[in-house]
Order: structure tokens, then sequence, then C-alpha cells
């Protein structure tokens, strides 16, 4: 059966940061056509692409936050691709010879976001209807050689469709999963980021603009094949946009789950947005009362670094640095920021009671900061994978053709010193993704969290660690191997 | 400080030589004096009468991160003699507050929430909050001298070195041309540790008889930010807009133990 689909918008939470993936794991290798690029016939003139590099050169040249560019011969640079660019005769080769310059640098937060994208959508005009962006309720990961289903929305099509987790996704509009995959062998040294791609990017296929249809197949954990036809409805969330940054969907869920003799307070959101902030200050409010809570980060590509701040002055009684920023020009500490004061004016404080916090693979940038800032201090335990390893802060600015280039002016450590970027932050507990968990209902990372909590909540609770702090070792939580 | 993104984030400081840098200054032209310069500042914005003349002022405007893409509202009030309120307003961020009401320093924004102002921070926003600030009275400095004949974005100006009564070192900058200021180096207390912040006034415009640039540049750590004013009127505000918000009133009760 055909798909029916207008040309697809990117997953617009996700497009910033498939757009900065796109350096590090090698230019133009995207299965298709993701939110990189856009596909475009737009002509340019020899004057107009050598202005749009220029300038992008010389952004980076003058705010890149080492002056050695890391070893890399930055002029050299220039020099290679600048007469490529000057004989590209498309916004599409041009944003090609672009990309290959800032993946030289082989760092994140460097990427080109084509104009249509960035002005895609006005979040104030967002109404739901036909011609937005939509969604099918599947969140994807990439686990082995499979992509599969590891979260269906509690109202998307593919959740009446009957599709569940653990599902594998065999094909998507006539394109196999094993083409989409692909891309893995090519980069092995940055098999994580690769897989954020592939998920990304399969995600981005399976959705459309609400109305348009997608023939997808999947393979449940009997070995059946179930073909469907998948429907684009309105994205969940809040539409907020941001500066340059395109319109994303900021999402919070909250729910207050069994832990120990008590509660936990488990929170989820999507993105680092400010949207999120009055839901997540009622459900801290509403569920302080348990024994810990569980932030729940996978699948977040991060936001507006300044958030992780504020939201971990919800845990933290003492200002204390999350990790250090150096540009060129001086150095800046993120630092937490106690809360104190409810937003309609009651006296609060913050929570000091066991706190956990779970990555993921997706989890990138802020996501990064935030976890890596409270692991370091103490102040949490993480769970899960070890997250993408996109930690440079990052500004997006217009190029000359409305392109918007987004380049890394930061390098940032947590309060250890540790370098989060190409690492990761790695959990204190390493609860890895399976596809027998997903097809059972199991989530082994939240269980490993809440058990934690159930134990620590019974005792003291554990205190910031101030002095002299020493990285926790990763342990193996019941009885896991660690990878 | 306004938040960037990080995403990012972020801010950097304009490396103040970039824009202040000392010029030759020949030998036969001593340089005037900082009481000197600062007099014909306050002569050439329509004298000390003129500025001190008006009980409250309040502009409106935006505030802008071209290079980010981003923009908001702002409205700057003052009263005499040292009360003040900002109020940004910044799509996809929400409202940043910050006041100072004669006594208590404080801000209100979306990301980092509520907070008293403290230590130099709080010096910072008291000593700039007051009217006498606007001519550069002496009483609120310890020490002010003449540095040197400079050059700030891209115009010649006197650099004068302003200690002020707290201990803060500032250096304002002022047009031998025009006698007016022409901006202005500080080092900014932030939570976040200490900016660099190199500050550019410009188009000037005369209002209620006092000449006061509409449009202020604040460049730091690599970004630039812009206040544009749209209108500026005298003695129509409201003393209830000094009031303190409630958050804040929370934490005074809370700090004292109440």
């Amino acid at each position: 059966m055909p798909s029916h689909r207008s040309r697809p918008l990117p997953r617009l939470a996700k497009a910033l940061f498939l757009a900065a993936a796109v350096a590090p794991v090698g230019g133009c290798a995207s299965p298709g056509p993701g939110p990189g690029i856009a596909p475009g016939p737009a002509s340019i003139s020899e004057a107009e692409a050598l202005e749009v590099f220029d300038f992008a050169w010389t952004r980076i040249h003058e705010s890149y936050y080492d002056t050695t560019f890391r070893g890399l011969d930055w002029e050299g640079v220039r020099d290679e691709l600048r007469p490529v660019a000057g004989a590209s005769s498309s916004a599409d080769g041009l944003r090609a010879v672009l990309l290959d310059m800032l993946s030289r640098l082989g760092d994140s937060h460097f990427g080109v976001i084509p104009a249509e994208h960035a002005d895609a959508l006005n979040p104030e005009e967002v109404v739901g209807g036909a011609g937005e962006p939509g969604t099918v309720g599947l969140e994807l990961r990439v686990v082995g050689d499979r992509i599969l289903v590891s979260r269906v929305g509690p109202s998307g099509s593919g959740q009446r469709a009957g599709v569940r987790p653990g599902w594998g996704v065999e094909s998507i509009d006539g394109v196999p999963a094993h083409q989409l995959l692909a891309v893995l062998d090519d980069i092995p040294e940055a098999r994580r980021l690769a897989e954020a791609r592939v998920a990304w990017g399969a995600e981005s296929r399976l959705a459309g603009r609400v109305g348009d249809t997608t023939v997808a197949a999947f393979r449940d954990g009997g070995g059946a094949l179930h073909p469907l036809v998948l429907v684009s409805e309105p994205m969940p969330g809040v539409p907020v946009r941001f500066g340059n940054l395109p319109t994303m969907f900021s999402l919070l869920e909250a729910e207050e789950v069994p832990a120990g003799r008590g509660c936990a307070a488990v929170i989820r959101f999507n993105v680092w947005m400010t949207p999120i902030l009055p839901e997540l200050e009622a459900a801290f409010l509403a569920m302080r009362h348990c024994q810990g809570f569980v932030l729940d980060l996978r699948g977040n590509p991060g936001g507006v670094a300044g958030m992780a701040m504020g939201v971990s002055g919800y845990f933290m009684t003492e200002q204390r640095p999350l990790g250090i920023m150096t540009t060129r020009q001086g150095v800046l500490r993120l630092v937490s920021m106690p809360r104190r004061v409810t937003a309609d004016a009651q006296p609060m404080e913050p929570f000091t009671g066991p706190l956990a916090i779970i990555v993921d693979g997706q989890s990138m940038s802020t996501s990064e900061i935030f976890a890596a800032g409270l692991q370091a201090l103490g102040r949490a335990r993480v769970f899960g994978e070890p997250s993408g390893g996109q930690a440079l802060p990052a500004l997006m600015q217009r190029l000359p053709n409305q392109d918007v280039l987004m380049h890394a002016f930061a390098d940032f450590v947590d309060p250890q010193g540790i370098r989060i970027e190409g690492r990761g932050v790695i959990p204190d507990v390493t609860v890895p993704l399976s596809r027998d968990d997903l097809l059972t209902g199991r989530d082994a990372a939240l269980e490993a969290a809440l058990e934690w909590i159930g134990v620590a909540g019974l005792g003291n609770p554990p205190r910031e660690r101030i002095e002299d702090p020493s990285p926790e070792r990763p342990t193996t939580p019941t009885g896991r191997e660690q990878p | 400080m306004k938040w960037p993104m990080t995403l990012a984030p972020a801010a950097a400081v304009l490396a103040a030589a970039c824009l202040l840098t000392a010029a030759p200054v020949a030998a036969q032209d001593p340089l005037p004096s900082a009481r000197e310069i600062i007099e014909r500042y306050v002569e050439a914005m329509g004298g000390r009468e003129a500025v001190l003349g008006h009980s409250s002022s309040r502009s409106t405007g935006t505030f802008s991160m071209p290079a980010a893409g981003i923009s908001g509202t702002l409205l700057a009030q003052s009263a005499a003699p040292n009360l003040t309120v900002l109020r940004v307003e910044i799509p996809g961020l929400g409202t940043s507050l910050t006041g100072f009401d004669g006594e208590v320093g404080w801000s209100v924004d979306p990301n980092l929430g509520a907070r008293l102002l403290e230590g130099n921070e709080l010096a910072a926003l008291r000593e700039g909050s007051s009217q006498l600030a606007a001519v550069r009275d002496p009483s609120l400095f310890q020490e002010r001298e003449t540095v040197e004949l400079a050059e700030m974005g891209g115009e010649a100006c006197y650099k004068v070195r302003m200690l002020w009564r707290s201990g803060r070192e500032t250096f304002d900058c002022f047009s031998p041309e025009t006698g007016l200021l022409v901006g202005s180096i500080s080092r900014q207390s932030t939570p976040m540790g200490e900016i660099d912040v190199v500050t550019l006034m410009e188009r000037y415009s005369e209002t209620g008889g006092v000449l006061a640039p509409t449009r202020i540049r604040q460049q730091m750590l690599g970004q630039e930010q812009v206040m544009t004013l749209d209108s500026i009127e005298y003695d129509v505000v409201e003393p209830s807009v000094f009031d303190l918000p409630e958050v804040i009133r929370t934490l005074i009760r809370d700090r004292q133990g109440g």
C-alpha cells in the first residue's frame, strides 16, 4: 500500500541535535532525507556561496573555544573548501560543504539547519491541524543490529494499531531496516551517536505532517510480521520556539510509583525548554513526600543549558558548580540555584532525599550537563546507559542565506574536571536496554533506580558531597553485567 | 545576566582590548581631569538640574541578541532616590525581572527562580540604581581618574576609571567631541562568576530636557545584547511598581526565620 506523505518535516525537537550529529559522524552519511539538509533545488551564486562560507568559517575562527583548534589547521580547511563552496550551484551543495568543514572539528554541536526547517513552524500558530508536524507516538532505539520500538505513546496511531515495545522495525515506506542501519558499519568509532541518528532518522520517517500516512512493517516477539498503516497525529506537548532554534514540543510526564515502603516520584521530560518548568514544579510539590525522585532523561537531547541550574535547585540546598564552561574569553560556572520559594510565593525547601537520574545514548547536551554535575557532586545516582557525549555549549547564528549555523563556543567539564564531550555520562549503575525487557514490558533501568530509592530512602538521605569528591565506581545492580 | 542558550547558553567576553585600545596622546594635550570630563558630560546631557529634576523615568523598548535570533520586550522603570525595576519578556523563555527597592536587590528568572542578590552583584545594582549615578556624582565614588584617550566602538573617548564606594572598579569613556558617554567597561558579578562587559551608548535623543542613549549594546562572552528604547517618559511611574514581588517577600521572611 502506498503511503501518502507530503514533504516530511524533521522531528523538530531533535532536528537541532541531528544537525549537530552530522558533523562528528561524517557528514552526508544520512540514510535519506533526514533533517540535516533539506532537499531543494534552490540555486546559489558563487558570490552568495562564498559569503555564506566566509561568514561561517570566520564565526568559528573567532569563537571556537580552543585557539589551536585542537591541532586542526583551520586556515588550511578554509583554503581547501572555500573553492568547493564557491563552485556550489545549489543551497544543498553549499550545505554539504559547510557540513564537511564543520565535521573536521570532530565536535558535537556544529551543524547547519536549513532556513526552511528553522522557520517551519510558528508556535503561536500551532493548532494541531493538517500540515503541521505530526507523530505516530512511537519512540525507537537501536539495540544490537535492530531498530526497536522502545516506547509507545498512550494515544498515538501506533498504540491504536497495536504496536508494542520490543517490536522490531522491518521497513518504513519500503525502506528496509537494514538499509537504515547500514550507517552503523560506516562509523564504528562513533557507534553510540550513530545509533541515536539511526533511531531519530527512523522516527522521522515514521512521522509526517498531521494527516499523513506511513506504511511500516514491524516484527513482534514471536516473529510475526505486522504491516501497518500509521497516521501522523498532532504532536503532544507545548510548542515553543527560542531564538533561532526550530519550534519544539515540550512535554513533561510525571507519576508516583511504589518504591520501598512508600513511593517514588518519576518525572520525564523530552527537552530542556522553559514551558516545562511550571509542570515540573507542580510535580515536584505534589510528590515531594515520596522517598525519592527519578528524573528520566532518556531521549532528552538538551535545550537551554541555564535550565540545568534552576532545575538542580529543586534538589540542592546550596549553590554548587555543576560544571565549568571555558570560552576563549573566560570561564563560567554552571551552578545549582537552590529553590526556596514556589512560583506562587509559598516557601519551599529543596528535596534532600535520594535522586536517581536515568540516561541513555539519546540523552545529550543539557541532559548531560545536569546528570554529570549532580553525579560528580554525589547528589544523584545515575542509571541506564552511557549518554551521548554531546555536551558542548553552543549558539545558533543566522547565516547570510538565513540558514542557521550551530557552533560550539565553549568546552565543558564536570565539577571533577572530566570532559563529557565524546565520553558521555557513565552511569553509576549500567542497565543496558534489551529486547527481552521491552517485550515483557519491563523497564529495567527504572526498576534499578526504584530499587535503590527503596533502600536509600529508608535510611539517611544522601548528602551533597562538597569537598574532595571522589567518583563513585559503577556498580552492578541486580546481578547485571556491565558492558 | 540574560541567558543565551546553551545551548546554550552562553556568553563570552568581548575582550575589552578589541574595543578599547590606547591611542597615542600628544604631549601638548594633557588629559582633562575626571571632574572636568564628568561635568561636561552632565552639561551635555542637559545639566544636573534637568537630569535630577525628574522624579522617575519609564522606558520601553526591545531587548535582543541578534546573532542568536532572540528578541523580546523590555520595560525599565526607576525613581528617586534609588528605586529600579527591569522587566524583560522573551518568547520561549519567559519573563525576567530585576529590581532594587532601596534596600533589597532581587531577581526573578524563569530558569533560575527567585533570589535575593548579594555581594558584588547587589552592590552593583544598589549603586547603579541611585539617581545620582546618572550624573556620576562624586558621593558615589572613592576615586575618579582619567586614564587615557582611547577608542571605543570606533569613537575616540576619554577613559575614566571609576572606583565606586563599594570597591567596584568600572571604566567610563566620554567623547571629547560631544562630552557624552560613549561606553563603559565593567566586570559584572553573576552566580556563574564574573563576566567582563563592554557597554556602548548610542543614538542619543532628547526627551524631557535630557539627552539619553536610545540604543545600548552590551558585549560579553562574544555575544551582543541590544536594548533599543522606543520611548522614555518622565515623572509618570507609580511608586507601587517598585513593591517587592510576593516571591521575594517570601524569601526575605524565610531568611529572617519567619
